[in-house]
This record gives C-alpha cells, structure tokens and sequence, in this order.
C-alpha cells in the first residue's frame, strides 16, 4: 500500500507540473465566465430569466460533462500513457521497485482525482458565479443536491478514462489515440441517438446520470442499474487496459 | 559456513532467451553475477546489450528462462528483485517538465531511507548539484547521462545496472564517472556495465562477458584475460573470430 | 504465480463483462416510467386506428394568470371510423367571460361548420367524395420516427421521472413532474422563449425573469393498455414591466370516452340559415387561370377616416393592357380627390410588365417596375380563378400605405 502511494503522489505531482493541468482549468474557468455572461445576455436581451442560481452549477454540469471533462480525460489519459511511453519516461518509473499493477493503477488513481479536482473547481465557482449574478436564493436542499450532481458525475468520467486508457495500450501513438477517442465518443453518441431504446446502455450514456439523481422519487432500479453497468464497463475496461501495459515492452 | 567463503550469487540469469520479430534478441543467457563484481558485458552494437538489460530489469519479458536478483524473481517478486537495484537502460531519460531534484525526489520517494538530503547528495556526486532546480529540457546529452546516474544511484543501491553509462560523456565526465564507480564498488556496490567501448571496460571493469550475436561467448576476470592477451582488445576480436568460425 | 495472476485478470474481465451483459437485459426487460408511458400513447393511438369503432375525444385547456382563468377551451370530437364521420363541437372562453361556440361535421360529402358569431351554416358538398380519413394515427405519420428520436435525446436521463403505479386491476397511472431545477436549462429557456412569443399574447405582457417553474402530468391507462386520460401542466413564471410577478399555468387535458358507443349525428339543419357550396372536386384541383380575360380596368376606392367616418378619398386603378399565360403588362396609379392632396403621401403612378412567378402558381405575376419619381417598386399581381378580381401586392408593407387595399375589382363599362 505505501509503494502505490508512493506512485500514486509521484503521478500527481507529475500531473500538477504539466502545462496541459493548467489549461485544463483555465478553460473550466472559462466555460463558466462564457456561460454567465450568455445567460445574463439571455436575460437583458429575451426577457428570459435563463437560469436561477441554483440552476446555473447544473447548466454548467449539463455542458462541460459531455464535452471539456470527457476531453481532459482524454488529454491527460493520453498523457500519462502514451506520451510517457513514447518519451521513454515510463521506463524509469517501471525499473523502480514498484509493480506495474501498482504503476498503473496510480495513474488511473491520478487521472481519476484530476476529473474530480476539475468537478470541484468547476462547483465552486460555478456556485459563487449563481449567487453573484442569478437571483432567486439557494437553499441548503437545492445545494446538496448540486454536491450529489458533481459528486456522482465523477464515476461516469473515471469509467469514460479507463476506456480512453485502454485505448492508449491499443494504439501507440497519442495523437491516434486522440482521434480514436473522439470518433469512438462520437460515434456512441449517434448510435445513442439511432437507437435511443438502447443507449442507456452504451459507456457514454451515464454522463449525465446525474439527471436520476435529482428525480423527487428517486428511482433507486435505475441508479443501481447504470451503476452496474458503469462498474461492468469499468472493470472490462480496467483488466484489459492492465492486461496491455503489463504485456507492454519497453 | 563462514561468509567470505561463500561468494553470494546478486544476479542470476538462467537460459535466458527473446526473439525480436527480426529474428534479433538473445538466446540461451546464462549467466551469474557476484557480490563485489564490476562485470563488463561487451558487444558491438546490436548483438543484445540492451535486450539482456531490458528483460534483467523487467521491461521485457523473456521467452524463455529466469532472472533472479538478490535471490528474487524479476518476473514474479518484482518489487522485492528491484529493491536494492539502481539502473539506467538504454537512454538516460527524466521527465522534461520535472526539475532535476523534482526528478530525483520521485524516485527517493519508494526507499524508505531515501530523503532529499540523499538527493543532493547523488546530485553533488554527479556534479549537477548547480543544476538542481533546472528542467532537463535544457540539459546537454551529457548532463542528462549524468542526471541518469544520479538516479541509478539514488537509493545507495547493492545492484547497479547501466546501459552504456559514458554515452555523450566527455573525456573529463568519463573519468568522473569511472571513479565514481570505482568507489562505489569498493564499498560491495555490484555492478553490471555494458559497453562497446573496450578501453573503457578494460579500466572499470574486474569481470567481463563477452556478447556476440545474441550469444554469451566467454565470461572471464579482467586479471585472467590480461595475463593471455596483450589487451582486452586482443581478447575480444580472437573470442568474436572464434565464434565467427564456428 | 504467473498462472494465478493470469486467471485473475481473465476472470475480472468475465465478471465485468457479465455484469454488462445481465445489466443490459435487465435494462432491456424493464421498461422506464417514460418507455411505458410511450408504450401506451402508442398503443392507443393504434387501437383508435384499428379496433374501435367509433370513440370521443375530449381535449381542453385552461390558461390562468396567478389562480385566475384567464382563457379556457373544451373540444368534444366524436369520430366514427364506420361511418367515417366526425363532429367536434368547440367551447371558448375569453378573458372577459364571452363564449364562443362552434362545430364542425366532416364526413366524405359534407363539411359543416358554424359558429356562434355567425348565424349561418356553412356547408359544403363534395361531389364525387372526396377522399377523406376521419383519425390517423399520429405515430404512423411521416417523420414520427425522427421526432420520437429527438424526443428520447431530449429526454435521456430524465425517463425515470415518469413514476408509473400499477393497481391491482390491471391499470396503470403514470406522473411525473420536473421543477425548475431538474428543467434542463437549455429545455426552460427554449420553452420559456416559445411561450414568451406564443401563448402569452392574450396576457399580461411578461418582459422579464421568464422561466418554467414546473412542467408535471400524470395519464391514466385502464388495463386493456387504453390510455383514458392525459393531464399536462406546464407552469410559467415571469414578471410584466411593472415587475409584477405572473404565476402563467397552461393545463391541457385530453380524454378518451365512448369507445364503440359513440354517435356521430350530423347536424340537423332543417329551419337553420344555410350557406351551400359545391367543391367539384375531391382533392380542389386547381382551375386554370385564362389571364386574358383580365385584360381591361379594375379599381378600388382610396378610403380614409376622417371626422370619425370613412371617407372616399381618390381611386386606384389598375388597368391590364396585355395578358397571356407568362406575361401580363399594364399601368396602376393612384388619383386624390381634391381636397385629399394632403393623404397622398405614397401615391403611386407606374407601368410594369409581370411575369408568371414560378413559386406563386397558376394566375401569380411579379414584376419589377419604376414608379413616376423614380424608385423602385416590386410586387405581385394575383388573378383569383373563381371571381373576376385582382390581388396586387407591394413588396415592402411601407409601399402600400395604411388603409391599402389590395383587392381590385373590373370596371364594366
């Protein structure tokens, strides 16, 4: 257990030293700046109100969760694994005494409290921009519910990052990877839209599941079952994404 | 049994075997390594230096056959083989957007006895000490050889491994680097050194392998050989001839 | 070692593979509140388009500004697929409390309208028949396919917000209701945008802080899968300029009664007012336009208020010189009698040569034509098959002025 704490604070801190971390929040930043000013735009110029301040952490949640966190999980999967591999980098960790189990899932462990830093931010301020600029108050109901919203959409994201992860022991380079990502994404998404008696069940379709969470009946048989689905999913995508990095030479 | 009776096997490595697609790599390497050894493994390029290195420290898996490091399975006990191993193979590498000490300082974090006055220590030894708070995308081939070894050294390893460690040294950094390994062997470090530069291995090295074509083709001492041979050199072309012959 | 570690990654990925799979049938078996809910929509769509014989649709709606009713609507249909008939009678109710009746009667022959305005029976006989589906179902529509797609996208996660309870009979009730919160905003902000352009007109006029405050409904199946009633209610909040606050509910309630014991009874018009008319044909097959029987004068009057009545202030006249198929030329002015001068701020006086306008159909011309001080005028000119009168039509409402009229009638000589 210390030795994959170890790997695990050596791939965090590997994380926070990159430029791309850093983007990564100054776009989450940006997306809510973007999307208040849309909204008080909606307001002076339709008459609309847009969004109360309970509503705008969600507008943000609803947007970012189908687009810039599925893409930082992406750049920053890519990144740990094929851009180490393809620098040589991986080696030296790999020769130091600490198994690639181990190695692997610190990485998984760093990306998935990445997604989750990323949520956090993206609450924080998006809360802070709601009460500044969106009238009507916020009760205590309404911001455990946003907790809960931004909570649970980590574990869609972390599954949605092991299938990105799997696809980088596939394909060795990062740009490949990247494309593949995006067209795999892409094409879950229509094939949701084709067959939409059927898109619960594709890897994509819990993005947004923080949708059942905040039902007034909660519908306890649909969570547990795109839990199950989201657990299946992430174990496939795991065991073969560990299978390739063990077999990986290097 | 006294302990200076028995000499203690540190790496072991047993019909070791990988094939490259190519129809490159090593075959049948057998081969046993001991406490206080400087062991020399020389070839000319391409004849499975690196292969050999790569699957003795886990990054390849053999075909076929075993390394055993401090009595540990590279492919079973991981961990525990790798333990007291430093190494560098193939090209000295570091992460380019990590300071040289932050570099370090994620390695010493799996020793427990490894803290960050151990890293200016080994960065001091290395000479890149003024360095320290520099990113190794600016460095030199040389310095980053240098930052390499820092690393090997690290965590006052009983086994070290270098690919090549005088790569893009210059002549200064090569004796630099010779002494550093001559005192680190005199305190029972074990090292295992490839090269093809034989001069090199002839001053460093007290044990020697030769490699050639995938192939062990004699594992002898240093003194043995120069007692026969006017030079490493003479040793190393008359072994290849022979092999060459057969 | 090796083998365990091997059999242990081979038997994770089975479970979770596993897992997948059972989930996914479970997923597939159980139906959410909304696939049910759709489920029985278009059930009963079909039964309405295949097994019943006749039936009663009730569909109203009521529209209240903070409790109070401020416009209300019932329409009874009652459709005969036997007979191939159908009667809807239509109630309106107004914000000042007027009521409004009328009734419409459609079978193969016969059209019937009438309304409480109007003492008269309009009606209108098809002869041959025409051919004519008195229900369709809506699902089996053109596109249907793509809308429910749409629909379902839309919907994505907020299917199991329709809560569906069994009863031990057999039937079925569905609810459901989305607050402003679980409303995803882009959803609030398009209604809100529709409902701000569309049924607000008859409201106080909301101009700020509009949103959707609840969307809910609930529908009730009996248990041969028949859905007898659907409630909406969509809830709208917004302030008028004042900053008054208007709480907006639009309730829509549909009804489904009288399966296989409904009469569909034709409206008796023996002592009433009637007003007949003879389609000839089935499907109003266009008739041929002969532009040159509008070669000649046509006018109307320039009519203008003054003194709180209405005034004939000058004459347009539009004369047709030539007429064929692809080209009608001619001269339009306007003349102010004396003592109007002051009125004629738009007078026109030009020639144009128009051509058949592809898009206008049969008896549509355009033309381009340069007025007396020099702009630029462009419109149409529509000759109507059935009566001897001319449209004429200025591009740019400006052009025409107020009060223009745009019918003109031949002069006969």
């Amino acid at each position: 257990m210390a030795v994959f704490k170890t790997a695990l604070i050596n791939e965090v801190e590997k994380l926070s030293k990159k430029k791309k971390a850093w983007v990564a929040v100054i776009l989450s930043l940006a997306v809510i700046v973007v999307g208040q000013l849309v909204i008080l735009a909606v307001r002076s110029g339709f008459g609309l109100r847009g969004v109360g301040s309970g509503e705008f952490p969600l507008l943000v949640l609803s947007l970012v969760v189908n687009t810039i966190l599925p893409l930082f999980a992406a750049l920053v999967a890519i990144d740990s694994f094929s851009g180490e591999s393809a620098q040589n980098t991986l080696r030296i960790t790999l020769t130091r005494p600490v198994s690639r189990f181990k190695v692997f899932t610190a990485k998984i462990g760093a990306i998935a409290l990445f997604l989750l830093g990323a949520l956090v931010l993206l609450f924080v301020f998006s809360v802070l921009a709601g009460l500044l600029f969106n009238a009507s108050s916020l009760t205590w109901s309404d911001f455990f519910r946003l907790v809960l919203s931004f909570l649970v959409s980590l574990l869609p994201l972390v599954v949605l990052a092991l299938g990105i992860v799997l696809l980088t022991n596939v394909a060795r380079s990062g740009i490949t990877v990247f494309f593949l990502a995006i067209l795999a994404f892409l094409l879950l998404k229509v094939l949701g839209l084709v067959f939409s008696g059927y898109a619960d069940l594709l890897p994509t379709a819990q993005l947004d599941w923080y949708n059942l969470w905040l039902a007034d009946v909660f519908p306890v048989a649909a969570v547990v079952r795109q839990f199950l689905l989201m657990l299946g999913y992430g174990v496939m995508f795991f065991v073969a994404g560990f299978y390739l990095f063990d077999q990986k030479e290097l | 049994m006294s302990k200076e009776q028995v000499i203690e096997k540190v790496i072991e490595l047993e019909h070791l075997t990988k094939v490259y697609k190519n129809g490159r790599g090593i075959d049948d390497i057998s081969l046993d390594i001991y406490r206080g050894d400087v062991f020399g493994f020389l070839g000319p390029n391409g004849a499975g230096k690196t292969t050999a290195m790569k699957v003795m420290t886990g990054l390849i898996r053999p075909d076929r056959g075993e390394v055993r490091i401090l009595g540990h399975s590279v492919a079973e006990e991981y961990e525990k083989a790798m333990a007291k191993v430093g190494c560098m193979i193939e090209t000295a590498e570091s992460y380019p957007y990590l300071s040289a000490f932050e570099n370090l300082r994620q390695f010493a974090r799996y020793y427990p006895g490894v803290d960050e006055k151990r890293v200016d220590e080994v960065l001091e030894l290395t000479g890149m000490l003024k360095y320290k708070r520099e990113k190794p995308k600016r460095f030199s081939l040389g310095m980053k050889q240098r930052l390499g070894l820092a690393a090997a050294v690290l965590s006052r390893p009983e086994v070290v491994i270098l690919d090549e460690p005088l790569n893009g040294l210059d002549v200064e950094g090569m004796i630099a680097m010779r002494n550093l390994i001559k005192g680190l062997a005199e305190r029972e470090t074990t090292f295992f050194i490839s090269s093809h530069l034989i001069h090199d291995v002839e001053l460093t090295c007290n044990r020697i392998g030769v490699i050639y074509n995938g192939r062990i083709l004699d594992v002898d001492s240093t003194a043995n050989i120069l007692k026969n041979y006017a030079s490493l050199e003479n040793y190393f072309v008359s072994e290849v001839e022979q092999s060459g012959r057969i | 070692m090796k083998f365990k570690k091997k059999t242990a990654l081979l038997l994770s990925f089975t479970m979770g593979a596993l897992l997948v799979a059972t989930t996914a049938l479970a997923d597939m078996t159980h139906k959410s509140g909304y696939d049910q809910l759709k489920g029985a929509l278009k059930g009963t769509a079909a039964q309405c388009n295949g097994k019943f014989d006749n039936f009663t649709m009730d569909i109203s709606y009521v529209i209240k500004d903070n409790g109070k009713t401020v416009s209300s609507s019932d329409t009874v249909q009652k459709i005969d697929r036997k007979d191939n008939a159908s009667l809807s009678q239509t109630e309106l109710v107004t914000q000042d409390g007027g009521r409004q009746a009328s009734e419409h009667y459609a079978d193969p022959q016969t059209m019937i309208d009438h309304s409480s305005q109007v003492s008269a029976y309009f009606v209108t006989h098809f002869d041959p028949a025409r051919k004519f589906d008195v229900f369709s179902d809506p699902f089996q529509a053109k596109g249907a396919g793509d809308v429910e797609r749409i629909v379902d996208a839309v919907v994505g996660n907020l299917k199991d917000y329709v809560v569906v309870k069994e009863n031990p009979d057999g039937s079925k009730e569905f609810s459901g209701s989305l607050n402003e919160t679980q409303i995803p905003p882009l959803i609030n902000a398009l209604v809100s945008f529709q409902a701000k352009q569309g049924i607000v007109h008859s409201l106080p006029q909301l101009t700020q802080d509009i949103f959707v405050k609840e969307i809910k409904g609930n529908a009730q199946v009996n248990r041969d899968g028949v859905m007898q009633s659907l409630l909406g209610t969509l809830v709208l909040s917004g302030k008028d300029a004042q900053g008054q606050v208007h709480v907006i509910s639009l309730e829509v309630l549909a009804k489904l009664s009288g399966i296989n014991a409904t009469q569909v009874v034709k409206p008796d018009l023996s002592g009433k007012k009637v007003q007949e008319n003879t389609v000839a044909s089935a499907t109003y097959k266009q008739q041929t336009v002969d532009p040159k029987m509008f070669v000649g004068e046509f006018k109307n009057d320039i009519v203008v208020q003054k003194g709180g009545k209405f005034v004939k202030a000058g004459v347009r006249t539009l004369n047709i010189t030539q007429a064929d198929q692809q080209t009608v030329s001619g001269q339009y002015k306007e003349e102010y009698k004396p003592g109007f001068e002051s009125y004629a701020t738009h007078k026109l006086d030009f020639q144009f040569k128009a051509e058949l306008s592809p898009q206008g159909g049969q008896g549509a011309f355009k033309f381009n034509a340069v007025g007396a001080n020099g702009n630029q005028i462009s419109g149409q000119l529509y000759f109507d098959p059935r009566l001897d009168k001319i449209n004429l039509v200025f591009n740019g409402m400006g052009r025409m002025g107020q009060g223009y009229d745009s019918t003109f009638d031949p002069v006969f000589h």
